[in-house]
């Protein structure tokens, strides 16, 4: 079949590929410290994406390159990913009241929130017309008493909770958990933004994304290949650096092995959970921002799911748990989703399937615990 | 106020079949006394009660997070749609037609008085083997995998049944494809002579009967040797398997369990949607919808389910009423199951009503042997451990 292989297909598999990687490697560094599906690692990716749009300016371009917004986007995405954490697993890991109550306010506060901004009107208007660093401000400024607040109803939480009956959380209760997260930061997306495709004005596109900058086997690689190629590689690079050579490095992977010996060795173990989601939301950021480069700058609130789902199907597929796994995994998908036509949302599930009927674990997995 | 907390705490002390009797005499009066919108929801709540009992088979009872029981919902619904849209041309031949305007010319095949009971059955046989079949390649993935594999076939099957006439197999021919499944109204199923729609009571009766059967049917299988089976597989699988459980053929026999339930609850929900309905709408936030009640009501609780699912429901209805002009924007509606679920999961993990530890109680003279001479199975230091 000369169809099935064209060199077209092998520049669109890789690139498809490199960013797979990109968001698989994050589910498995949580997945790896804590065993914790984290199915809101999706919905970051998402976010990425958007909050680079909010910076470039959607309707009204602020002429921001793309490639200068991905540095607030990591920030933003980074500190998602410690909130979190902060508001949904570190209550179920750790029974602190203060805790309790910031997440059950913050929670509640961004639904309400949202409800009120879509029943006070267009969100997309309010948002780009009073200028979103405005309404960026006023939410800062609206938060703080809100924090002071919840530290202060802490202990009658911690009251309620006892008086509710509450027993001591396994694995299940925070995947679940996990899942409405993701619900949750999926429907904000979807209120804030619109149901719609949005895309990216084209003043933020530089122009040598879509210009062929040289060509393998007769097909032209564009630019943004290249760019994609080139960012996935080096992160990987350094990310094998950081896990390997650094002192946070050793931290995270002597709690991947035993958090109790972990902590006992003097490390801090929630402080490493959270840099885990930092590092690996930054790294959904990038991602996010690079698809939106690879689809032509268009984006809509279901890519966190769609992408998101496929990108952990890689890190099944890889190993979960298992960072050169992940990567191996992304690839691997990337492939099949670049030489099926990209549009094909159920091949990469059925490539799982089949890989882990011969090996259940993945191909680079760790024994999985019988007990869910 | 205590009145009330006494008498419900008096209620809470009877034994399940007593309990079970004044909640279905209380199910057989309420269409008598409530108007027709409240009737409509209620069989909302009853079609998705059958759903969520059988997907705590595999959740609450074997401990496997099953996040694809849209799967059998959708086949239960389109297998009872094709088979009531089955017609004998006047020329011999079998057509089927699931969103023709007009229907075929011919004679109904499953057009007899009661067909919808077989019809049930058909539905509930096909998701069986369904759920055995998609349980045969889960058999060696443990834990999160189990999950993950479920939610992968639910979201294949959900693509493959918008294959057009491009694709290997034209599906749409049984599922209409985007447009949906609209079966004509000569089609409709008709029982004790009543064509089924959902203001008319019978259908209350067969949506309230797949409930019992399905409450009845969880329940002994719990009881049952299979029932401790699954519950020694969830608490531990390799122990399970050391103390000689076949785990591989008890987790088969759940799965068929929870397939036929969920292939129940796929025909009721044909027949509450009267027959119009879109495959499209059974995507993966069903799945989360069914196991949220299930989780919010207690997993391996028979009436967790049923309360979770009915509180679920209910508060998602209400949420979609007009109150005065204000309206809760539909999306808004999965911000709130993600909050509940949250919330549920922090204060109340298992649940709103968990299972109750099963067990004969101990007589008298047994509580009274236990406090005067602790059983012991051995010492560690100056502590019993038993």
């Amino acid at each position: 079949m000369s169809s099935l292989l064209t060199p077209e297909k092998l520049v669109d598999a890789l690139s498809l590929g490199a960013l797979y990687a990109l968001i698989a490697v994050g589910y498995t560094m949580v997945y790896g410290i804590i065993r914790l599906i984290n199915f809101a690692h999706g919905e970051v990716f998402m976010l990425g994406a958007f909050w680079a749009l909010l910076i470039v300016g959607m309707d009204e371009p602020t002429g921001v390159n793309i490639f200068v917004a991905l540095v607030p986007s990591m920030l933003m995405c980074a500190a998602v990913g410690m909130n979190v954490d902060w508001t949904t697993y570190l209550p179920l890991r750790r029974r602190l009241p203060r805790s309790d109550a910031l997440s059950i306010l913050s929670l509640g506060l961004l639904g309400i929130g949202a409800i009120f901004y879509k029943l006070t009107g267009d969100a997309a208007h309010v948002w780009y017309s009073d200028g979103a660093h405005t309404a960026i401000g006023w939410g800062v400024i609206g938060l703080l008493p809100i924090v002071i607040f919840a530290l202060a109803l802490g202990e009658k939480l911690e009251w309620l909770g006892r008086s509710l009956g509450r027993v001591a959380s396994d694995r299940l209760s925070a995947l679940i958990t996990a899942i409405g997260m993701s619900l949750i930061l999926q429907t904000l997306a979807q209120l804030i933004w619109g149901a719609e495709p949005r895309a990216f004005p084209e003043a933020s596109l530089p122009a040598f994304l879509n210009e062929s900058v040289f060509s393998i086997f007769g097909a032209r690689v564009a630019g943004k290949e290249l760019v994609i190629w080139v960012a996935a590689i080096v992160i990987m690079v350094l990310l094998q650096l950081l896990v390997t050579r650094t002192k946070i490095g050793t931290a995270m992977r002597a709690c991947s092995m035993d958090q109790k010996t972990a902590a006992l060795m003097g490390i801090s173990v929630d402080s490493v959970i959270a840099f885990t989601f930092v590092i690996g939301s930054a790294m959904a950021a990038i991602a996010g921002v690079l698809y939106a480069v690879k689809v032509g700058g268009s984006i809509s609130f279901r890519m966190g799911y769609y992408q998101g789902l496929i990108a952990f199907a890689a890190a099944v597929l890889g190993g979960i748990g298992n960072i050169k796994g992940a990567m191996l995994g992304g690839v691997l998908i990337g492939f099949v989703q670049g030489f099926s036509g990209g549009g094909n949302f159920s091949l990469p599930f059925v490539v799982m399937i089949l890989v882990l009927l011969i090996m259940p674990r993945g191909i680079l997995g760790e024994p999985q615990a019988t007990r869910a | 106020m205590s009145f009330l907390a006494a008498q419900l705490r008096r209620l809470g002390s009877l034994d399940d079949r007593t309990q079970g009797l004044i909640a279905l005499a209380l199910a057989v009066v309420l269409p008598f006394v409530v108007g027709r919108t409240f009737l409509n929801t209620s069989l909302y709540i009853g079609t998705y009660a059958v759903l969520a009992l059988g997907l705590n088979v595999v959740v609450g009872f074997t401990g496997l997070l099953d996040l694809g029981f849209v799967l059998f919902l959708a086949t239960g619904a389109v297998v009872t749609s094709f088979l009531l849209s089955l017609t004998r041309t006047p020329d011999g031949t079998v057509q089927w037609a699931v969103s023709a305007s007009g229907g075929i010319e011919g004679t109904q095949i499953f057009g007899f008085d009661g067909s919808i009971l077989l019809i049930i059955l058909i539905a509930g046989s096909v998701c069986a083997l369904v759920g055995v079949l998609r349980g045969l390649p889960t058999l060696r993935v443990r834990g999160d995998y189990y999950a993950i594999v479920t939610l992968g076939i639910a979201e294949i099957a959900f693509e493959t049944f918008l294959w057009d006439e491009n694709s290997w197999i034209n599906f749409t021919q049984f599922t209409g494809g985007a447009f949906g499944i609209k079966l004509p109204r000569a089609d409709r199923p008709v029982l004790l002579g009543d064509p089924l729609r959902w203001s008319s009571p019978t259908v209350y009766f067969l949506i309230l009967a797949g409930v019992v059967v399905a409450v009845l049917a969880t329940h002994h299988l719990n009881r049952s040797r299979v029932g401790r089976a699954l519950a020694a597989i969830r608490l531990d699988e390799t122990a399970a398997r050391a103390c000689g459980v076949n785990v591989n053929r008890h987790k088969l026999i759940a799965f068929a369990v929870s397939g036929f339930i969920g292939g129940i609850g796929g025909a009721l929900f044909v027949v509450w949607k009267e027959g119009t309905y879109s495959v499209k709408s059974f995507d993966v936030w069903q799945s989360i919808l069914i196991l949220c009640g299930v989780v919010l009501g207690g997993m391996g609780s028979i009436r967790g389910a049923l309360v979770g699912i009915t509180v679920l429901l209910a508060i998602d209805q209400a949420l979609r009423q007009n109150y005065g002009g204000v309206t809760v924007p539909a999306e808004a509606l999965n911000l709130i199951y993600g909050f509940l679920l949250i919330v549920v999961m922090r204060f109340r993990p298992q649940g709103l009503l968990p299972p109750v530890r099963r067990g004969r109680p101990l007589t008298e003279s047994e509580h009274e042997a236990l406090r005067t001479e602790p059983a012991r199975l051995f010492r560690l230091g100056d502590k019993d451990v038993s």
